[in-house]
């Protein structure tokens, strides 16, 4: 192929953009160990520790996949663009600045996918219970994802440099598991608005319908429900991060 | 190479910056902070269409904000700016393509051969792929698969070129093009920047080589402390200082000078002359020699340099302000 070959003329940016972040996650070593051993080395050892199949064991691997792969991996890569003034440059280019941030999440938000996967083939070879509803677990994935990719634009606003990532994505990581454990450790029935508003919540409780029976899912209070507060809250993230968020670094 | 009889061909064309439809980039009392800090105050720019414009500068001078206010990466504080009739930083999908930049810091990510930098920049601009073959212009083209990580500083000025000439723009902003770059490398550089201007595109290069402003611009203007100290033609800022008449005469040379319409000042034996009628003090200096027998060793007259200018309005003298 040639420098000017146009073969992906009509190729949108956000895709080109998105496709370059990826090719860049797997060249660099470091991050692609970071952003896909570690988590599911993480998941293995969970899972080895009182690991039972339950709906709940599968919703803390899907928050800790999203944690690590997504948050954290699309924050450091914002901060990592941003340092290089990559980002500078996308902007000198037509794709839209929301564009360019979607397309950089979306390297990480594939990795994702794949891993939850690969969670789910290991759920099966494992003997756990298989999942009632494969969609509601599908939107519990997309919506976790969306969530994470938003709050790590957010995150990546007061973020300076890739290492200071490491410490200013701790209370999104603190956030995460918390709106997860807060609502496993609420009956489905019970699981209030604030709850589900919480990064964490709403991904928890989506897992959490993807394996009850459909007559359990009577029960929730509507499967929309948790899908619509993890809108909100990515709609709120990204307008706060629109408003804040810097395409070169400080000076 | 243009000669400066070229170069004067091209001042004539564009003698205030302003050609038939006005300006392809414009700045009105630009003024742009930092805080407390005012970089750029109160800044004006008209750039003709086909003109290659050089805007120099002291560090901190206020250049690479006034020229990243002007790509559309700021928002000035106050004043309007316009690139070929749109405000940059509204309209900077609709320029994008159509204006090219060479930033001062290249932005690349290091994990990329330099084929795949070009090939990336090339997707993201699916309307606008005319260059045909920028590596080469830019003699890259033998470092196509190197990680742009491992390229010398010179080559990535080079790359950063490459890219810009890759979506054939009308305008190209040059931050600093030729920083870090060898002899050869600046020379083909200059060749090229040229050839552009030729072929109309309208560049705004800023520089801390005098020679390549000197070499390149059809008008140029000299920022210090966030505002423009001179500007012109190359020839027009120069004429901002006087010309200068530096000799030693023979000992016994009395110091009774004929009249002359520059001053006149000695540094022991040494004789300098600053003048605004070189030519006429010239032949009165020498015709004195002559009358009186006197030897006028190291005997050296010159127009003002650029290099001058720069050093006065680097050191804030008052001659500038003094004839503009």
């Amino acid at each position: 192929m040639t420098d000017t070959d146009t073969r992906f003329r009509r190729t949108p940016g956000w895709l080109v953009v998105a496709g370059n972040e990826l090719r860049l996650i797997m060249r660099n070593k470091t991050v692609a160990v970071t952003a896909t051993l570690v988590p599911l080395a993480m998941i293995v050892v969970m899972s080895l520790g009182d690991g039972d199949g339950s709906p709940g064991m599968a919703a803390m691997h899907l928050v800790m996949l999203l944690g690590f792969s997504v948050y954290a991996t699309t924050t450091m890569a914002l901060a990592h663009r941003r340092a290089a003034m990559f980002l500078k440059r996308l902007r000198a280019s037509p794709v839209p600045s929301m564009g360019i941030v979607a397309g950089l999440a979306c390297g990480p938000v594939l990795l994702f996918f794949a891993q939850s996967g690969l969670l789910a083939a290991g759920h099966a070879v494992a003997g756990d219970m298989p999942p009632r509803d494969p969609a509601v677990l599908a939107a519990a994935v997309v919506t976790g994802a969306v969530t994470c990719a938003a709050l790590a634009f957010l995150t990546a606003s007061f973020t300076n440099t890739p290492e200071a990532a490491q410490l200013t994505t701790m209370p999104g990581f603190m956030v995460l598991i918390g709106g997860m454990l807060w609502v496993l450790n609420t009956p489905a029935d019970e699981v209030t608005a604030v709850q589900l508003a919480i990064p964490g919540g709403a991904v928890t409780q989506l897992a959490r319908a993807g394996f009850t029976t459909p007559g359990e899912i009577a029960a929730v209070p509507g499967v929309w429900s948790p899908v619509l507060a993890a809108v909100v809250v990515s709609t709120v993230c990204c307008l706060l991060a629109a408003r804040l968020f810097r395409w070169e670094p400080r000076s | 190479m243009t000669t400066r009889t070229e170069s004067a061909g091209r001042d004539a064309r564009h003698p205030t910056g302003v050609v038939g439809d006005g300006p392809a980039i414009e700045a009105t009392g630009l003024r742009c902070c930092y805080g407390d800090h005012v970089a750029v105050d109160g800044v004006d720019l008209a750039i003709a269409p086909g003109e290659l414009f050089a805007l120099l500068g002291t560090n901190g001078a206020g250049k690479t904000t006034t020229v990243e206010t002007l790509e559309g990466h700021r928002t000035p504080d106050e004043g309007r700016v316009r690139v070929l009739g749109r405000d940059p930083a509204r309209h900077r999908r609709a320029l994008a393509g159509e204006v090219a930049q060479v930033l001062q810091e290249s932005g690349f990510a290091g994990d990329l051969t330099v084929a795949e930098t070009l090939r990336l920049w090339l997707r993201l601009h699916p309307r606008r792929q005319s260059y045909s073959d920028p590596l080469t212009e830019v003699d890259l083209r033998h470092r196509s698969d190197v990680r742009v990580a491992r390229l010398s500083g010179g080559e990535r000025r080079r790359l950063d070129l490459a890219l810009a000439l890759a979506t054939g723009p009308r305008i190209l902003f040059l931050d600093e093009p030729t920083t870090g770059m060898d002899p050869a490398s600046r020379e083909r550089t200059w060749r090229l920047l040229r050839r552009l201007a030729d072929d109309g595109c309208t560049i705004l290069l800023t520089t801390h080589y005098l020679e390549e402003a000197e070499e390149l611009a059809d008008r140029l203007a000299v920022m210090h402390r966030g505002r423009i100290a001179v500007t012109g033609t190359v020839a027009e800022v120069a004429a901002t200082r006087r010309a200068r008449i530096h000799c030693v005469p023979s000992s016994g040379a009395g110091r009774d000078l004929p009249p002359l319409a520059g001053d006149t000042t000695w540094d022991g034996p040494a004789l300098t002359v600053r003048t605004r009628h070189l030519q006429a003090d010239l032949h009165r200096l020498l015709d004195w020699a002559d009358r009186t027998h006197v030897t006028l060793n190291r005997l050296n007259a010159a127009e003002a340099s650029l290099r001058e200018v720069f050093a006065a309005v680097q050191a804030d003298r008052g001659e500038i302000e003094e004839t503009s």
